[in-house]
């Protein structure tokens, strides 16, 4: 098709100028496809087909019209575009029309050049759609498009619309120039002036010659194609300066800043703006998983604290106050619960962040240990929940649960490595527990706090469903208490303790025995007791009676030994004999083998 | 005519082309120059013509074609806006202007350009003899006379050509005064600041400034008006953009240090008037005062309803402006061991407009000459080394507002300076008394023009004179040609 043009390329159009009518459709053709896009692109995604769609369209349009014209200038009105002066598109829609949309942020023309490229035409399509999403105060078409800069959209925005923005309803602001007294009048140098005028003025009577040849001459062909050396130098100085500034991170920067100002500030009014802005900041940090800054936050805060403490100490309490508002608040109670932890890539400066907290973050801890699989990790967060517990027990106490097998144990494990007292009554709990693993944890630890409260839990667990565990209970006990040795004793002498197998049976005597009692030895000696048609049962009593007299190197012991060194039960001769040859041994360490028979 | 299709390059491919682009306007620069000066059949200048046109056509076989475009005085090329350094500013900016001058808008130059048509070109886009009314029209007719081919034109868009473009720029200004009150006063009633309309007005500023640097960077004459702290922000924030646009900061940089140094001193809000207006010197616990502003203006603006949409820079630039190059100077930092760039480049801009400002508490008003001989004696100490001298060459030998007394006997203010550096003397000037010291509302005359009968300069400054000793206001001067 013969494509007509304006007078030249770029020729503004105006009411006068004569329009094809082709011309005009195919801008009303545009106009519409353009509208459609813009409705298109704010209901859904960019790649939606439909969008895409428009936008080929748009673009093919666009690109006829532009070969043909070179420019499309497209007059705004509040609900229509014009073309020459003609309206070509009208929207009567009072806030959602496309014309009003432009109208309303001051811009009179819109143009769209030749060259016009997809990438542009997208660019702005999106750019509306941002705009057109945000509040009206903050949204401005104007503002966007300037910052993106499209190199073949354009448009016209007189700076009267910022009459409307600015200073309304007041006075203009202007200096008033009086022409009158600018060209009436005299200046009279004074005296000094002069003279140096005079005489600088007969100096520079030779530089009044313009030189024969100017920045372009022979031999000179290059000098505008590269910079002096020290330019260069100084290119690449200042680049580097633009670089590094473009590369801070908001998110540090800021936070140095407001660190910065807590520093400095000194009005107490201030300070609770200020809280408001630091807490501000931890949430969004906390809520990004950035741990790292929210640390140093912390870090910072302390630091600050300390260093107003002997200057300032309104200023001191009042950081104290807030980092225990921090540390102690919602975000920290609810932070197991909302932490995603594929998502927190930096588990160290987790650990870090809530080492800082301190007790409050004992179940955040927790969660640290259950869900990671670095040793590294579950060894610092067992480290922190140590340093709690020695605040609050209870609290680092109250995390041990039956659905948490390893760690419950390994708290168990922190406190009774400290023969922490305050402990045993929490242990208590696990009687009720059905995980042998912890069980047998707690009865460990039991064992190793010297407390009569624990003792009397060992004895609760003397009558655990598991063989193992009551084993161990026997083992722990230390029955220095009378009540500990009569409920011992009491099981020694029940029938059922015959069934009992062979280490829970020894496990039970030794801890008798353990009392160093008469009754003890009493109970033992008779034990010993067998004759030729014994039970099986009592004759294995015998021998581990036997057994246990052997390690109790007393006179008493060693003469109940004798006495059973004389039992009509062979296996129990020998084991009477056995065991007196280790008290021998104990004895004489030094004399050789069968000496001390 | 159909446009070609425009070849897709990589970004390695871009910076490469980016570098030739900007080797073109370099050539082109020389190529119009040579043209003023020489005839045709000179061997120079054929020879300028032959590499840019090696030039064109290297960028044409790499990106299919080759648009120069002048847009809201901005070139672009093949839609790329066009950056330069500081070192090669002058080169642009008179491309631009040759371009304004003929009304032109872009040119395509097409596949087969000859060496001749290109030759022709120039010769006709250099001719200044003539001034015709319609240049545009007339410079394509003579195309199309000549049978010149392979190279099309595009007019520039009428709202560039706007006639008194400088009445805009000093409404702007005033403009920016009021806003800045009304943030003052917002913040004092607690009051949401509109953010949006900040960066709309420094948007206009940047255009204005690219339209006509020195007539914007002329009206930082304008001082003590209305309030001093509000002027004196204005002149800070038209100066910064000015100065990061010499360094090669984008645009939206620009708009970002913009905002930072027009709220650079929103602490003094919280400053006692009775101490921002002392008129002798400051005893310790004033001093302690007045050192405050900027922590607390750095507080205020934290704190900003509108945070999320104020540049972080702005909090750098309010904390970190009285900040010297070694360091020393106030607020005492805790931990931070840098300062911001945006903070070093307002800290010139502020301290240069500060100490050229009469107060009633300064004894010495320095010229804008004084000043900056002065902030070059604390180079490294006080300032940034490289952005003081490219402030220093930014502002020129004479700044915009100099009061000159020519070898004519004249008296002139400064108005425009000369971008090339060769000619950084031969500013050009307004005319506002006669030789024998008659005032008149004289020509601007271009000191850089020399008779062509005699080969000489009609006229030279032989001395730069204090405008305050002769009760003359540059402002007055520079907005009257805005009218």
């Amino acid at each position: 098709m013969e494509s007509k043009k304006a007078s030249y390329p770029g020729d503004s159009v105006s009411v006068d100028t004569i329009i094809d009518p082709a011309q005009l459709a195919k801008v009303k053709e545009i106009l519409i496809v353009l509208a459609n896009a813009v409705s298109a692109a704010k209901i859904f995604p960019s790649e939606h087909q439909t969008v895409v769609n428009f936008i080929s369209d748009l673009e093919a349009k666009f690109k006829e019209y532009l070969d043909a014209y070179w420019k499309l200038e497209l007059g705004i009105e509040e609900r229509a575009f014009t073309f020459a002066g003609k309206k070509v598109y009208e929207d009567p829609h009072p806030v959602k029309s496309l014309p009003f949309f432009f109208f309303k942020d001051g811009m009179k023309t819109l143009y769209f050049y030749r060259g016009l490229e997809k990438e542009e035409l997208v660019a702005f399509l999106e750019t509306i759609k941002k705009v057109s999403q945000l509040p009206p105060e903050e949204g401005d078409i104007v503002n966007a498009l300037w910052e993106k800069d499209l190199a073949n959209i354009r448009y016209d925005a007189p700076d009267d619309f910022l009459e409307t923005r600015i200073g309304v309803g007041k006075p203009p602001l202007e200096l008033r120039v009086d022409r009158e007294k600018l060209s009436s009048g005299r200046i009279d140098l004074a005296p000094e002036d002069l003279e140096t005028t005079r005489s600088s003025t007969l100096a520079v009577e030779a530089s009044v010659i313009k030189p024969a040849v100017e920045s372009v001459g022979e031999g000179q062909e290059d000098i505008a194609s590269e910079p002096v050396a020290s330019d260069e130098k100084d290119m690449r100085e200042i680049e580097s300066l633009l670089l590094s500034n473009r590369r801070i991170s908001p998110e540090e920067e800021y936070l140095n800043l407001i660190i910065e100002i807590t520093y400095l500030e000194d009005r107490t009014e201030q300070f609770p703006a200020i809280a408001d802005v630091l807490k501000q900041y931890h949430q969004e940090a906390v809520q990004k998983n950035d741990f790292k800054r929210a640390a140093r936050l912390l870090l910072s805060l302390n630091e600050i604290g300390n260093a107003s403490a002997t200057k300032d100490e309104k200023k001191a309490a009042f950081l104290e106050a807030l980092i225990t508002e921090i540390s102690q608040g919602s975000l920290i109670a609810e932070l197991p619960d909302s932490l995603d932890f594929n998502r927190v890539e930096d588990i160290d400066s987790l650990l870090a962040y809530l080492k800082l907290i301190g007790p409050g973050a004992a179940r955040s801890v927790a969660a640290v240990f259950e869900h990671s699989g670095d040793e590294r990790h579950r060894r610092a967060a067992l480290n922190i929940l140590e340093e709690i517990g020695r605040q609050d027990s209870g609290l680092v106490m109250s995390l041990a649960q039956e659905s948490r097998p390893a760690l419950t144990r390994e708290i168990i494990g922190l406190f009774s490595r400290r023969r922490d007292k305050r402990i045993v009554s929490y242990l208590a709990g696990f009687l009720r527990y059905r995980n042998k693993v912890i069980k047998l944890e707690a009865v460990k630890a039991l064992g190793e706090i010297d407390d009569e409260t624990a003792g009397k839990i060992l004895i609760g667990f003397l009558s655990d469903e598991d063989e193992e565990v009551r084993t161990s209970a026997a083992r722990a006990l230390k029955p220095v208490q009378k009540a500990v040795l009569d409920h011992l004793l009491m099981l020694a002498r029940h029938k059922s303790f015959k069934k009992k197998n062979r280490s829970e049976k020894g496990a039970i005597l030794e801890a008798i025995a353990r009392s160093s009692s008469d009754e003890a030895c009493d109970l033992l000696r008779k034990t010993l007791k067998t004759s030729l048609f014994s039970s099986r049962e009592k004759t294995e009593m015998a021998i581990v009676a036997a057994s246990v007299l052997g390690k109790m190197i007393t006179p008493a012991a060693e003469e109940a030994l004798k006495d059973g060194a004389k039992s009509r039960s062979r296996r129990v001769r020998e084991a009477c004999l056995r065991a007196l040859a280790e008290i021998s041994a104990r004895r004489n360490p030094l004399a050789p083998p069968g000496m001390n028979a | 005519m159909k446009a070609p299709d425009v070849k897709r390059i990589s970004p390695e491919a871009a910076k490469a082309l980016h570098h030739l682009v900007v080797e073109m306007v370099i050539r082109l620069n020389v190529v119009l120059k040579s043209a003023k000066i020489y005839e045709p059949n000179n061997l120079l200048f054929q020879r300028q013509v032959s590499f840019l046109l090696n030039l064109i056509n290297k960028a044409l076989s790499e990106s299919g074609q080759a648009v120069f475009a002048s847009r809201q005085s901005t070139l672009f090329f093949n839609n790329i806006r066009l950056k330069y350094g500081f070192a090669n500013y002058h080169f642009f900016k008179f491309i631009l202007e040759e371009l304004k001058k003929k009304e032109i808008g872009g040119i395509r130059f097409e596949p087969g350009l000859s060496e001749a048509d290109l030759k022709l070109f120039a010769t006709l886009l250099a001719k200044t003899e003539e001034k015709p009314a319609q240049p545009f029209e007339t410079l394509a007719a003579e195309l199309k006379t000549r049978g010149i081919s392979h190279i099309a034109l595009e007019k520039i868009l009428p709202s560039e050509l706007a006639p008194s473009r400088e009445k805009y720029a000093a409404k702007i200004f005033f403009l920016g005064i009021t806003h800045l009150e009304e943030a003052f006063e917002s913040e004092n009633r607690q009051e949401k600041i509109k953010l949006s309309t900040t960066r709309r007005l420094m948007q206009s500023i940047f255009n204005h400034i690219v339209d006509n640097e020195s007539f914007v960077q002329g009206l930082t004459n304008i001082k003590n008006f209305h309030e001093y702290t509000l002027n004196h922000s204005m002149n800070v924030c038209v100066l910064a953009i000015a100065l990061g646009r010499r360094l090669g900061l984008d645009r939206n940089e620009l708009v970002d240090l913009g905002i930072s140094a027009f709220f650079h001193d929103f602490g003094k809000l919280d400053t006692p008037r009775e101490i921002l207006e002392k008129p002798s010197k400051l005893d310790d616990r004033e001093r302690e005062i007045i050192e405050k502003h900027p922590y607390q203006g750095a507080g205020k603006l934290v704190q900003f309803k509108e945070f999320k949409n104020l540049p972080l820079h702005a909090i750098h630039v309010a904390l970190e402006h009285h900040v010297k190059e070694d360091r020393s100077g106030y607020p005492r930092s805790f931990k931070k061991q840098s300062v911001n760039l945006f903070s070093k480049i307002v800290k010139i801009v502020d301290f240069f407009d500060a100490i050229t400002t009469k107060r009633v508490y300064r004894t010495k008003v320095f010229t804008r000459e004084e000043a900056l001989s002065l902030m070059l004696e604390q180079s490294g100490k006080e300032f940034h080394p490289l952005l003081l001298r490219e402030f220093v060459k930014m502002m020129g030998v004479y700044p915009v507002g100099t009061l000159v007394a020519l070898n004519t006997g004249e008296l002139g203010l400064v108005v425009e300076n000369n971008p090339e550096p060769s000619l950084l003397l031969r500013p050009k000037v307004k005319l506002i008394t006669d030789s024998q010291g008659n005032k008149v509302d004289g020509d601007i005359i271009d000191l850089s023009q020399a008779d062509p009968a005699t080969n000489r300069y009609p006229r030279t400054i032989v001395k730069t004179l204090d405008p305050e000793k002769y009760n003359i206001r540059a402002a007055d001067y520079l907005l009257a040609l805005a009218e």
